[in-house]
């Protein structure tokens, strides 16, 4: 079983980076990388500009964290159009392209099947996204002369999470449509505007932080340098870090998104008949 | 294992680990919202919440020192370089970066100089202060931060850094906070080894509840029929628990 899994894996794997996407996906994060480096040379001396005159007075740790702040806040959008890439035609490819005939009648388990595509579409994300992260280090470094760790593990760690929710996510609406573009477009519209539609609704009218959705959750990877909460509107500003109950809240609701939506894929895909 | 029984085993697991994560993520996100108790350490040995037109002060401490968590309103602000306090200007000297928070010094000098310099023109170092015991004194210093918006911490730095690591680490206050909840004048919690007591003050009474983890309260059975003389109301008592109103006329009565 497992050799089967690695052999999938390794396969789709490579499928993966040769593909026209991974490319398109490569260029998109190194233009974001090169757009977020001119940010950070010509902007880190006028940073707190951003900031409400009260605390104009920022330290060089904070002037710095505010800089990776703005680099995760643009880090937390990549993963999107990454896994929806990969792995928005991960299953309905192989319906419309009736490749289905062929894989799903070969002597593998379905859920293995889906399980390495999963995996493979998430490694290949995680790579595609290194780019981006490699230039954040560097920047900072340069610029600022050290780096918080602490905090860049955190989000780094944060965004493996997110990454895994949300290739699960996609995987699953994949394994509901035949055609690619219905599970490219539904992917995009739930995401940037169902979930924000109402994060905004249950916020401005029932005063209530949806945690539990995907992009709610996803600023976490901003949010642990400073707990500015992007996709919710208020006045409350103070340059403190997220706290560990913060962290452990979005890793969990990363874990249920995983879960859930992989769990159904698999009861999907396993149900499927190609026709 | 046939197709059906493999994927009724799999949606059996997954729910077995979404149900109660989701129950736990639920119960997290009423932690996580940012307030006082979120900033108060779990271990301190006291904790008095004074509620005032509106606002809640939080004053508490610990084997590190004390700290008052206070709402920034037109009495107490901060500004980029000084707290104003009751139109006190008091410079605030930056002190460190801990654990995420800009935190601020101020001397008991400059304190107590801003408050005379307000109340008469008058600087404290026109005082001829031969005192060494004062001196020392007034070099003493306190530190706060803002541990979220609108809102002050001040204390001592031992206890400023348990507040921002029982925020860091979630060993704060969110599981006790039950114990000071209530919208009175007053609430109070103190925890030692030995004895947890806490309650609240209204304009008519105070309500007490005392529990042991160690010993025996039960010898005050012979002091209940002298509590109700005074008018005391024993709600309950056993050898671990006495529970109590106390009526503020019967205070009053004493003296």
């Amino acid at each position: 079983m497992s050799s089967n899994f690695f052999n999938i894996y390794s396969h789709y794997f490579r499928n993966y980076y040769r593909s026209k996407s991974f490319y398109l996906i490569l260029i998109i994060v190194a233009l974001a990388s090169v757009l977020m480096s001119y940010l950070t040379f010509k902007y880190s001396n006028r940073v707190s500009e951003m900031l409400p005159s009260r605390l104009i007075s920022l330290s060089k740790v904070n002037s710095e964290l505010l800089m990776m702040y703005l680099w995760a806040y643009i880090m937390s959008s990549l993963p999107v159009f990454a896994s929806v890439f990969f792995s928005s035609p991960a299953i309905s490819s192989e319906i419309e392209m009736r490749t289905g005939y062929f894989v799903f009648s070969q002597p593998v388990d379905r859920t293995i099947l889906v399980l390495a595509k999963y995996m493979a579409a998430v490694t290949v994300t995680i790579i595609s996204l290194l780019v981006y992260a490699f230039s954040e280090v560097i920047s900072i470094i340069y610029v600022y002369g050290f780096i918080e760790y602490n905090q860049l593990l955190w989000s780094m760690a944060m965004l493996i999470l997110f990454i895994l929710a949300l290739t699960a996510f996609t995987f699953l609406l994949s394994s509901i449509f035949n055609k690619n573009l219905y599970a490219y477009i539904t992917s995009f519209v739930v995401y940037f505007v169902i979930f924000y539609a109402v994060n905004l609704i249950l916020y401005l009218l029932y005063n209530y932080n949806a945690f539990f959705l995907l992009n709610n959750a996803a600023t976490i990877i901003e949010r642990v340098y400073i707990n500015i909460n992007p996709t919710i509107f208020t006045s409350n500003f103070s340059l403190n870090p997220a706290g560990i109950n913060d962290i452990i809240l979005s890793s969990v609701v990363f874990v249920i998104y995983t879960i859930a939506c992989l769990v159904g894929a698999i009861v999907v895909v396993e149900n499927k008949e190609v026709q | 294992m046939n197709s059906k029984m493999k994927l009724l085993v799999i949606v059996i697991v997954a729910a077995a680990i979404i149900i109660p994560a989701s129950i736990y993520a639920y119960n997290l996100y009423l932690t996580t919202q940012v307030g006082p108790a979120n900033f108060i350490p779990s271990n301190s040995t006291f904790v008095l919440k004074i509620n005032q037109n509106g606002s809640s002060y939080y004053i508490f401490g610990s084997d590190k020192g004390f700290a008052i968590l206070t709402p920034i309103n037109s009495e107490i602000q901060m500004q980029k370089s000084n707290l104003t306090f009751n139109n006190t200007s008091i410079p605030l000297t930056k002190y460190a970066n801990i654990g995420g928070f800009e935190v601020y010094q101020i001397t008991l000098y400059n304190i107590i100089d801003g408050y005379l310099t307000n109340q008469s023109s008058r600087y404290l170092s026109s005082y001829p202060i031969n005192d060494q015991f004062i001196q020392n004194l007034t070099n003493e210093s306190l530190y706060l931060y803002e541990p979220y918006s609108n809102h002050l911490i001040v204390g001592t730095l031992g206890e400023i850094k348990n507040t921002i690591y029982a925020y860091n680490h979630g060993t704060n206050f969110s599981n006790k906070y039950k114990y000071i909840s209530s919208k009175g004048l007053a609430e109070f919690y103190i925890n030692s080894n030995n004895e947890t007591i806490w309650g609240n003050i209204s304009n008519t009474s105070i309500y007490v509840f005392v529990h042991l983890t160690n010993g025996n309260i039960s010898q005050l059975y012979n002091e209940t029929s002298y509590l109700r003389d005074l008018g005391v109301k024993v709600i309950k008592l056993n050898s671990s628990t006495l529970e109590l109103i106390i009526p503020v006329s019967s205070i009053s009565k004493q003296f």
